[in-house]
């Protein structure tokens, strides 16, 4: 455990060493809050649905932004070899740096925190701000970006190439966030199948306020698949 | 392929086929947390007892036009979320599915939608199309929704309605606006698609009483629809017939007797519900001569802690006769305020019966109050406005007479109609004890939980003044008697949303907008500049 927090540790510090953290979290902030506030008033309600309904799109983008070079640039410069070459294993190595991104997500949605302060602040007098939904909106997110990252990470280490990575990784995401979208053209049981394959579906449930143990155990089985295909790729390297 | 890769790709194969086995037991076997404040989606016990009691299957199909602006929008993906609900709480009974009409237009609807036509005043105008008569046929109304296209605020047509369908009974919402009370809603409906038998209502007959026949036919034939309504005679009888759900007394003039008064008290103590409309004077719309009632079901109602008064309430608020006037050779019909019919602008209460309701007029009303005995609650349903006063005997209720000449003090508003539900003590609970020996023993007090509502005036449900608010209000009068307790525990649970601050200046907004948007970022970007110069300038030290 204490090996794979180091491994978040330092690379955690080198988001923030490097502009790539501010980039990406600065372009998600303009336009999320953009996209959010600029409807806000028209629809009138003190709620952050709509806000949760635009950053899970931008997840599709922005989580493999952020893993593409986590993998990918270490087997290219080559420190990937010296880094196994260390006393880890390489599931620390993964879960390191699937933390790492992680935490810097976190950081990301840390900075979202005026809109339901700002919100909440402008709630008509007489109602009252809901703070649950918004609660379980940001868990929600959380749990959609650690799948989305996992298959980020996974992506990241098929290809020395980061661009090649960042595309696979968002050919990933989006085919999980819009493979319910094609349900209604399939049969009725695989309609479902896919439905339940949506990462946007189980986010959807959250989102209006509820924690389902199947939306949760949904997120963790997706992101527990995409950290054991990257630890197995990471192994083939290795080898 | 190397010894260890293969056991890898097996450990891989295993790790996956472990989550996806997970993950098929965890949909049989699910918990669910909901953190919304009102526990918007978390079914009442009402409606999860509804849903698990289905025996046959129910079909709801939720008619709802795609991309509906807010809050039309919100509306659409809260209904989807009750519905679901209603569907897991029915273990497979009942089904739903969404429709959007438009997407079930054939070429020919198209085709259709384009051809308009003029009629003889040349208004523009087109053929339905076979969706919108199927949906008519349904009882689906489409709604004239304000929406912006191509930079133009344009109307739109747009369904929101849902239909309910239970072996050949169904049930319709035309139009789903408000969904605070949709559960509710649904709930009753498929309770009433669904229920056994067709609860009875009795309308006690005789005293002089409107006949259901004549003053009240509007009533019978709108209770009809979902309910059996019965006349009632109580005269010679000491008890309710017993398959009567609940009772109705409207506007009788004359005596009742003690037996009478025994029958109405003990069906209340037998838990069951009863809603007086009564007159302190009647009124003759085609003379306007008033005449005293006297039903004497005074005492009774004071014991279930209800006084009715005996002056009538006049308003400023109030509904319009149309008074005719000879003027020279002529006659002139002239519509005139009339303040003996008070208006009622929105009814009072946190209440099913007025949730909702506007423009009720009770005509002839009397002050009602209520002072909850012990164990039970009351509550006010209508109130006359602040510009009412209380008119005094003789009454002179001639539309023609002139206020001009009055001077009158307004002190409203004075309670029209209110409800007390709860523990009831019988007004006959002396003679409870003494009769036991003699035939069927008295209650004392009530068995569960009856509820009484009282108006101070019968005329509102008379066919004269029969229109959609009072038919409203009846329909709902009627619901609430013959609801069970758990569903009339549902409250009207708000939607999760609140409402944003309606008088915001255009400076806050954009305050709020750019702040959000470009101000955050542009804290994150300078905190960004200020890390990179200190990291700049302690790399440089070092290097110095």
């Amino acid at each position: 455990m204490g090996t794979t927090l180091a491994v978040a540790r330092r690379e955690f510090r080198s988001f923030f060493n490097s502009p790539v953290a501010y980039i990406v979290i600065g372009v998600f902030l303009v336009v999320a809050g953009w996209l959010y506030f600029s409807t806000v008033f028209v629809a009138g309600q003190a709620s952050l649905r709509a806000f949760f309904s635009i950053a899970p799109v931008l997840f599709v983008v922005f989580a493999p932004a952020v893993t593409m070079r986590l993998v990918a640039e270490e087997r290219k410069s080559g420190t990937l070899e010296l880094l196994l070459s260390m006393p880890l294993r390489d599931w620390e190595v993964v879960a390191g740096k699937f933390l790492a991104a992680l935490g810097m997500v976190g950081v990301g949605l840390l900075w979202t925190l005026p809109y339901p302060l700002t919100v909440a602040s402008l709630t008509a007098e007489g109602a009252r701000f809901d703070w649950g939904p918004v609660v379980m909106g940001y868990l929600g997110l959380l749990l959609m970006a650690s799948s989305f990252l996992a298959l980020g990470l996974w992506a990241s280490a098929l290809s020395r190439n980061q661009i090649v990575g960042f595309i696979i990784g968002l050919l990933l995401c989006f085919a999980f966030y819009f493979i319910d979208k094609f349900a209604m053209v399939l049969p009725e049981s695989l309609g479902e199948l896919l439905q339940y394959l949506s990462v946007d579906y189980h986010f959807a449930n959250i989102a209006r306020g509820v924690l389902d143990t199947r939306d949760l155990l949904f997120y963790l089985s997706l992101t527990a698949v995409g950290l054991a295909l990257t630890t197995r790729t990471l192994g083939n390297v290795r080898q | 392929m190397k010894p260890g890769s293969s056991n890898a790709n097996i450990f891989l194969a295993a790790i996956v086929g472990c989550l996806v086995l997970l993950n098929i037991l965890g949909l049989r076997a699910f918990g669910r947390f909901d953190a919304t404040r009102d526990k918007a989606y978390t079914l009442a016990k009402a409606s999860r007892d509804t849903m698990a009691g289905l025996e046959d299957p129910v079909t709801i199909t939720a008619y709802f036009t795609d991309e509906l602006p807010p809050p039309y929008s919100s509306n659409a993906r809260y209904v989807r979320d009750l519905l679901e609900e209603f569907r897991a709480a029915s273990k497979g009974r009942l089904s739903f599915e969404f429709l959007d009409p438009m997407s079930q237009e054939t070429a020919e609807d198209r085709e259709t939608k384009k051809e308009t036509k003029r009629d003889i005043f040349g208004r523009v105008f087109r053929e339905p199309t076979s969706v919108e008569r199927e949906l008519a046929q349904e009882g689906i109304q489409p709604v004239e929704i304000r929406v912006i296209e191509d930079d133009q605020m344009q109307t739109k047509r747009a369904y929101m309605g849902i239909v309910i369908k239970h072996q050949e009974k169904k049930e319709v919402i035309p139009v789903v606006q408000d969904t605070r009370t949709l559960e509710y809603d649904l709930t009753t409906l498929i309770r009433k698609l669904t229920r056994p038998k067709t609860p009875v209502i009795g309308v006690v007959q005789g005293h002089d009483a409107p006949a259901l026949h004549e003053k009240l036919s509007g009533l019978r034939s709108l209770l009809g629809q979902m309910y059996e309504v019965r006349p009632v005679d109580l005269s010679g009888k000491e008890r309710v017939d017993a398959d009567i759900d609940a009772l109705l007394v409207v506007g009788p003039k004359t005596q009742f007797q003690t037996n009478e008064l025994k029958a109405i008290d003990q069906f209340v103590m037998e838990g069951k519900s009863v809603a007086f409309f009564l007159d302190s004077v009647q009124v003759d719309l085609k003379t306007f001569m008033p005449s005293d009632a006297t039903h004497g079901l005074g005492p009774l109602l004071e014991t279930y802690g209800i006084k009715v008064g005996d002056q009538l309430v006049a308003d400023v608020e109030s509904a319009q006769l149309s008074v005719q006037e000879r003027r020279g050779f002529m006659v002139v019909s002239m519509p005139v305020p009339y303040p003996f019919i008070p208006l009622l602008e929105r009814l009072e209460g946190d209440s099913p019966i007025t949730e909702g309701l506007s423009g009720v007029s009770l005509p002839f009303s009397t002050v009602v109050t209520a002072t909850p005995p012990e164990g039970a609650q009351a509550t006010v349903l209508a109130k006359s406005s602040r510009k009412s006063w209380l008119e005094n005997k003789p009454y002179n209720i001639d539309p023609r007479r002139d206020w001009r000449t009055e001077t009158i003090t307004p002190n409203g508003p004075h309670p029209l109609m209110v409800q007390v539900s709860g523990k009831l003590k019988s007004h006959f609970a002396a003679e409870a004890q003494t009769s036991t020996a003699s035939g069927t023993p008295l209650l004392a007090e009530s068995k569960g939980e009856p509820r009484i509502i009282v108006a101070g005036g019968s005329a509102a449900l008379w066919d004269d003044f029969m229109g959609r608010p009072n038919q409203a209000l009846l329909l709902n009068v009627a619901d609430w008697l013959l609801l069970d307790p758990a569903l009339l525990a549902m409250r009207t649970r708000g939607m999760a949303e609140a409402p944003l601050q309606s008088e915001l200046s255009a400076t806050t907004r954009n305050a709020v907008k750019f702040g959000n948007a470009f101000g955050i970022p542009f804290v994150l970007a300078a905190l960004g500049l200020v890390r990179w110069r200190m990291r700049e300038a302690r790399r440089a030290t070092v290097t110095v």
